[in-house]
């Protein structure tokens, strides 16, 4: 009985079960195939759709730099400076969604953001009566010409189907393409994209700018150890010192405590500037307590009293943030009572011991000189009567503002509100041009200006 | 010899049941009458600040918050069962699972800390806030996108995009390293590229002179 079961159980139920399980999981697999299938096909559309609308965009803007050539009227220049922009905004966000790794696509896009850049600091040139110069002239007519070039390359490629549809790491679809017409102009490959002259944000001398505020010599490790621990007070030898070749060559030197806690601390090497100090806790968790805004005048004191120590003298607090129990406080320096924005100090101050707890003064060491200040020709009210009448003027200030990275202007400050919200005009203190207009977030965290 | 042959093939069919049985089961948390905590109370101050809620704010998801959790529902065009599944939590702005403190009004902030978690959990603070900074200096490059999220979906760009797991839920440490990256602390020193020289096979990476290393990263 019991060996007729099993029989039956060998040669029907086991096999069926086998058998149902074979094509449910067939079946399954089919599925996942087809889904999968969809998937990739909605990714390759997006894909092209870039490429495509990519192509569009170096065409439009190759068409309207050369429209440029031919434009002389103000204003039609400025309508056609202003599309390049828009272009060269969008052509770069179109780059960051296709599937081309990004050392195959940083030139690229260095070039199209510094064509935007530039069209900018154009439209700016034009705005403020100035007409192009010679130099502009060639320049544009390079990068019409840089512009044809990869359009037609692009194109040629799109019309082939020859683009990547799969995220591949360095695949070298925009950098084989230069090689390609490298060899047609036997150069070394180095300045296949034209060089701009202009002052932009973007402007490759503004990226290789060398910081202002480094005086003095270069130091060695053991005289960098002494720096940091006179500023921290500490004697102990520190757990580790690091040489930091970046932007500001720097030591990186962290002291270990018994507690767990660490601090790190960055003395630059030419000058033995104190350049950046962080004290973290034992693993670095952060703690989040509630904040309270009355003692914001006790933080400010006790960072501009350890400000005074560390020999930054005359900062003005400008605005606060405040987050997991931290408040980061910005100062500026200030020169004859004006205020110097572009020389920023951010000092971390924790908010339960009143402590310092962090510092950073790059900003300041990259730009902090003595300046020429500009010659007053509007006194402060009549400055005031060009600011709009909405304006509730609260506080007035006078202060030297970036206007681009090379360049800073004096301006009157006036801090005011309209509707509720906090704004901050800038009027040059020579021409009365409104120079730039702040708006203040007051966030939970504290204020942002945006 | 039979007997082994019937247990093999039983075995297989388990085996191939279970396989079939293991398709991912996500399950969303969800917060009903009875549910308590500090995500209750941040549900509770939503509803009370947009005038769905009159009780007091205790943290206890009782009668009165599902009424109005119900009426939100209505009014939001959702399944009004008076239940906060993910996507009533997503009506109200507080994505699902995620710790109340993460604030909604940053999304680049908490993208940044998605970005740290993923990639440098485990490393010192230090270097979790030098990831943060890569982002940053990327941004502010002209070589690289002009947005944190631009920067962080690049293609290519980080590995943890790919594996999805970006998508994990920062942790307050993560979150602290992003605001301070964002207030300006950067321990790179302006590096735009990091790496782990472990991990990484990429040659023009591994061919790039290193300017610093914290924790495995290598920084240039």
């Amino acid at each position: 009985m019991s060996i007729t079961i099993r029989r039956i159980a060998e040669r029907f139920i086991v096999p069926s079960i086998l058998l149902c399980a074979l094509i449910a999981v067939s079946f399954y697999g089919l599925n996942k195939n087809a889904e999968a299938k969809n998937y990739k096909n909605t990714a390759e559309s997006m894909y092209r759709r870039s490429f495509a609308q990519l192509n569009d965009d170096f065409s439009e803007m190759e068409v309207h730099l050369s429209k440029l050539k031919a434009a002389s009227s103000t204003a039609q220049r400025i309508i056609l400076l202003d599309d390049i922009w828009r272009l060269s905004g969008s052509s770069v966000s179109l780059m960051s969604q296709i599937p081309s790794s990004h050392v195959d696509t940083n030139e690229l896009n260095s070039f199209i953001v510094r064509v935007g850049d530039y069209a900018h600091a154009l439209t700016k040139k034009l705005l403020n009566g100035q007409e192009f110069s010679s130099e502009d002239t060639e320049q544009i007519r390079s990068l019409q010409k840089k512009c044809r070039e990869i359009a037609e390359q692009l194109n040629a490629r799109l019309a082939d189907g020859d683009i990547p549809l799969v995220a591949l790491d360095n695949d070298g679809f925009f950098t084989s393409s230069r090689e390609q017409e490298d060899s047609f102009k036997d150069s070394e490959g180095i300045d296949e994209f034209p060089t701009l002259i202009y002052d932009g944000p973007f402007s490759e001398s503004t990226e290789k700018s060398k910081a202002k505020g480094l005086e003095g010599n270069n130091i060695s490790e053991d005289e960098a150890k002494r720096i940091a621990s006179d500023i921290l007070k500490i004697s102990t030898a520190p757990s580790s010192i690091e040489f930091s070749n970046g932007k500001i060559p720097s030591y990186d030197i962290t002291y270990e405590s018994n507690d767990n806690s660490c601090v790190d601390i960055s003395i630059t090497k030419q000058g033995g500037m104190l350049l950046w100090m962080m004290k973290s806790g034992a693993s670095g968790e952060a703690k989040s307590t509630p904040q309270s805004t009355d003692t914001t005048k006790k933080l400010t004191d006790t960072a501009l009293n350890e400000l005074k120590q560390l020999g930054f003298e005359n900062m003005h607090p400008t605005y606060a943030q405040y987050y997991e129990n931290t408040a980061v406080i910005n100062f500026a320096a200030t020169q004859d009572g004006v205020i110097l924005y572009s020389d920023l100090v951010k000092v971390w101050v924790d908010m339960s011991t009143n402590k310092l707890v962090g510092i950073d003064a790059r900003n300041y060491i990259f730009s902090h000189t003595q300046r020429t200040l500009a010659e007053k020709t509007l006194s402060m009210e009549e400055a005031e009567s060009k600011v709009t009448k909405d304006l509730e003027i609260e506080e007035r200030n006078i202060a030297l503002i970036p206007l681009t990275p090379q360049s800073e202007v004096l301006c009157y400050e006036f801090k005011g509100v309209i509707d509720e919200e906090e704004y901050i005009v800038y009027i040059n203190v020579s021409n009365g041009n409104e120079e730039q207009i702040f708006k203040i977030i007051d966030s939970e965290n504290g204020q942002l200006v945006i | 010899m039979e007997f082994n042959k019937r247990k093999i093939c039983f075995l297989l069919a388990i085996i191939l049941l279970i396989c079939f049985l293991l398709a991912p089961h996500t399950l969303a948390k969800v917060y009903k009458v009875g549910s308590r905590g500090s995500e209750v109370k941040t549900i509770q101050t939503k509803l009370k600040r947009w005038g769905y809620y009159n009780g007091t704010v205790d943290g206890i998801f009782g009668t009165k918050t599902k009424q109005a959790v119900i009426s939100f529902q209505r009014k939001n065009g959702l399944t009004a069962d008076g239940i906060v599944g993910s996507a009533t939590l997503r009506a109200l702005g507080m994505a699902s699972s995620s710790s109340s403190s993460s604030s909604s009004n940053n999304s680049n902030l908490y993208l940044l800390a998605q970005l740290v978690h993923g990639e440098a959990r485990g490393e010192p603070y230090k270097g979790q806030v030098a990831v943060a900074s890569v982002v940053l200096n990327r941004v502010k490059s002209s070589s690289f996108p002009n947005s944190i999220p631009g920067v962080i979906y690049q293609s290519g760009a980080f590995s943890v995009v790919d594996d999805g797991q970006i998508n994990l839920t920062p942790n307050e440490t993560a979150i602290k390293a992003a605001k301070d990256a964002m207030n300006g602390w950067d321990p790179t020193n302006g590096c735009l590229y990091y790496y782990n020289p472990r991990k990484t096979t990429n040659k023009w990476m591994l061919s790039k002179p290193v300017k610093l290393v914290i924790g495995s990263h290598s920084f240039f």
